[in-house]
């Protein structure tokens, strides 16, 4: 082997943009020396070793045809010389058909050693015959599954020169073969590269046609990571593996074969993939998961604060996204869990999410005051008839039952014009108006409160209303405040106005119950007579509408 | 590996540093967990190059502290990869030596590595560079991403189109690094019912 000085200046006139890239070390001679090679005794031992060798010094000759470089590989022989990336100044090919010693996927390596000043001092080229099988891809060759040792040998001799991959798609020099025999022809890119490397000044030849790559062998459900399938399939990426399949129309699986499903790729079509079948849709974060897949990234996680499992990821820099709190993980590591659900009480407007335990109830009898939207909170259900302290066991049908908020139960609305509620379950508790107020112009079903109704007190002229309310006459003896009504002529305020804290709702022609001195309250009696029970309770026999639902107990949500 | 358990082992391989051309088989993550005898999240330390003469002889020995063992053998502790080349003094002269296709280590770097046994005993990277992903937290949005750089490597490869479902990655080079590890566990591939992992947070969540 010539070793020669290095040629900085060469190296530096190379910062034109080229596709192909030269690696910075580069052989340093002038026209008409050569760089010897030489080939070990042993070579593949899939082919002839005639047809072995024919090819390795094919390998070499793509570059020696290029009358545009001075480059001029010389073979020297064979050796004995076993030896690879040993900087010995021999630039040798050997064949490796055991104690490979590197990744077993490696087909061929080229070892450099260049000196400080770039000049290349040792090339090196090792082919793997230990885990691969080699052709000469001649005419009546055995190619099914084996790799053309010229269309490598071409690629790893243009390293030899010093060209690193070239950004050109089909050059020799690209970092991808697409198989067959094609890496045996130099591109437009690979010449341009060598002769710029290289320039002798001759005439820069015409690339050479690659030749018409053949039809693809590989059969339905057989590795196409590195070649093509047969006609009428097609590779398909699972994620982990790459294999051939064919086409088949969602959800008809039977085509796909045992242990093969067939996945969307379109809404109308699909491909065969290995495996069983997924849902159709792949939950988001915080959704619900278990009988669908979490996206990419996500984990079906089932969290003891949920009723169901959820899809949830790792956290950000300790950060998640909104509704979600970066929680540290006993088994160690964290995760972006879904906020505290709402327990007993708690609004669930959002999601119709509650904590494990709790339904969800959609109360329209606790309706917000001005907007009217019933009102939407996490309770339980009430099998035993036991609720918690405010809630009061209610049916909502078909055998279910729920906790209800008790509007004002146990609470004392001690003015006139707040709004108050009968509790049949415990009429003792009831009405929820303190301070000796009356609780009026309720409406009640069968099976309970239907219409709220606020409070009021009796009234006298010396006992006036608050402003804007009149004093009706109920009796001779007592009127009641009603709002916006005027005094009775007998009831004329001759005393202080109080000012109601709470809107009233509109008084309706309705009678005004009797107060009960017994009880100490100003209860309404509770009638046990539809027909003459509303006008001296004030409660409604129409029917009651069971304006309670369920706004969502465990449902899915799906987030695309 | 042969003593899996202790902590510090020293690696023999011919794993190349700097500069030589490689042409591989495509490894897909399948493959990789295939071939693979361990496969490791580690960060790269340290690295030291020595040479020899007559002939020269170039190495690289990359230390590396195992921080997690993803898959297969358990390795933990402190790893010694010896790879063949660098940059080294000898007889008067530095010499570099090359070789492309292989995983190049960088200290500081945080690695995804698939771990293969060669033939000769060894432990190498699995698919040469295509066994290696450089784990980074992107700046924007602070996940973990892992990314491989093939560029040194000749694919050989003539599959044709490749056609991927939707919900799998399309671009295995470069993917969140929880993606990846759930491609790994097999929680991305289809399967027809989920498995639902307990969890136990620590604390109240408040």
């Amino acid at each position: 082997m010539k070793l020669i000085k290095a040629s900085s200046a060469l190296l530096l006139c190379l910062s034109v943009a080229h596709a192909f890239v030269p690696s910075g070390s580069i052989w340093d001679f002038t026209t008409g020396e050569t760089i010897p090679f030489i080939v070990n005794h042993t070579l593949s031992e899939d082919l002839e070793d005639e047809a072995a060798l024919e090819m390795v010094l094919l390998s070499y000759d793509v570059w020696n045809r290029l009358t545009c470089a001075t480059i001029e590989w010389s073979y020297e022989g064979r050796t004995d010389n076993f030896g690879w990336g040993e900087g010995d100044g021999l630039n040798v090919v050997t064949w490796r058909e055991s104690n490979w010693g590197d990744s077993s996927v490696a087909l061929g390596i080229t070892s450099l050693i260049w000196d400080s000043g770039g000049s290349l001092q040792d090339t090196d080229i090792k082919f793997n015959g230990e885990h691969h099988q080699w052709s000469a891809f001649r005419e009546g060759d055995n190619t099914v599954g084996r790799i053309d040792i010229a269309s490598v040998g071409a690629h790893e001799v243009g390293h030899a020169l010093g060209l690193d991959h070239s950004e050109v798609a089909n050059a020799t020099m690209w970092p991808t073969d697409l198989g067959g025999t094609m890496g045996r022809s130099l591109s437009a890119d690979d010449i341009e590269g060598a002769c710029t490397l290289y320039p002798s000044g001759g005439e820069v030849p015409a690339p050479e046609e690659d030749p018409i790559l053949e039809e693809g062998t590989i059969q339905y459900d057989e590795d196409c990571s590195a070649e093509r399938c047969a006609p009428g399939l097609f590779c398909l990426n699972d994620g982990l593996d790459l294999y051939c399949s064919q086409r088949c129309a969602p959800g008809d699986d039977e085509i796909c074969g045992e242990n093969h499903y067939c996945a969307t790729l379109t809404p109308t079509s699909g491909a065969c993939v290995r495996g069983v079948a997924p849902a159709t849709q792949l939950g988001g974060l915080g959704d619900e998961c278990g009988a669908v897949a979490c996206q990419l990234g996500l984990r079906c996680v089932s969290d003891p604060e949920f009723a169901y499992a959820y899809c949830a990821g790792a956290c950000a820099n300790g950060t998640c996204p909104t509704d979600f709190v970066c929680t540290a993980l006993e088994d160690g590591g964290d995760m972006c869990l879904r906020a505290p659900p709402p327990t007993q009480g708690e609004d669930c407007t959002a999601e119709g999410l509650c904590a494990h335990g709790y339904i969800c109830l959609q109360d329209a009898l606790n309706a917000d005051q001005i907007t009217g939207e019933p009102a939407t909170y996490c309770t339980v259900t009430c099998a035993d008839g036991a609720c918690p302290d405010g809630f009061r066991c209610i049916s909502l049908g078909g055998g279910s039952t729920a906790c209800e908020m008790a509007p004002f139960a146990g609470e004392n609305h001690d003015e006139v014009g707040e709004p108050c509620w009968i509790d049949p379950e415990e009429d003792w508790r009831e009405p929820s108006c303190g301070g000796g107020l009356l609780c009026v112009e309720y409406q009640m079903g069968s099976d309970g409160p239907t219409e709220r109704g606020y409070c009021t007190k009796t009234c006298t002229a010396d006992d006036c209303c608050p402003d804007g309310w009149g004093c009706l006459e109920v009796t001779p003896v007592f009127g009641q405040c009603q709002d916006g009504a005027s005094d009775s002529p007998g009831f004329a305020c001759g005393g202080a106005e109080p000012a109601p804290d709470a809107e009233a709702p509109t008084p309706v022609d309705a009678a005004i119950p009797e107060p009960d001195p017994d009880a100490g309250l100003t209860a309404p009696p509770a009638s046990d007579d539809g027909d003459d029970g509303c006008a001296q309770s004030g409660v409604s026999p129409a029917p009651l509408p069971l304006l309670l639902g369920l706004l969502a107990l465990g449902l899915p949500r799906r987030r695309r | 590996m042969g003593c899996p358990t202790t902590p510090r082992l020293l690696l023999i391989g011919a794993l190349l540093l700097g500069s030589a051309q490689a042409t591989v088989r495509p490894a897909t993550l399948g493959k990789l967990l295939d071939l693979s005898e361990a496969v490791i999240i580690a960060r790269v330390v340290h690295q030291e190059t020595q040479a020899t003469t007559s002939p020269l002889e170039i190495f690289t020995d990359t230390h590396l502290i195992v921080e997690r063992a993803v898959a297969g053998v358990k390795l933990s502790g402190s790893l010694i990869l010896r790879q063949r080349g660098g940059q080294a003094a000898a007889a008067g002269e530095v010499y570099t030596q090359k070789i492309f296709g292989q995983a190049r280590l960088n200290p500081g770097e945080r690695v995804l590595l698939f771990l293969e046994r060669a033939s000769a005993g060894n432990l190498v990277i699995a698919g040469m560079a295509q066994g290696k992903y450089l784990i980074e937290v992107d700046p924007k949005s602070g996940v973990e991403m892992a990314r491989r750089d093939l560029s040194d490597v000749y694919v050989l490869q003539h599959r044709g189109e490749v056609i991927t479902p939707p919900g799998l990655p399309t671009d295995q080079d470069f993917m969140p690094l929880d993606d990846l590890l759930a491609l790994l566990r097999g929680g991305l591939r289809p399967a027809a019912s989920v498995a639902v992992e307990p969890i136990r947070p620590m604390g109240a969540r408040r």
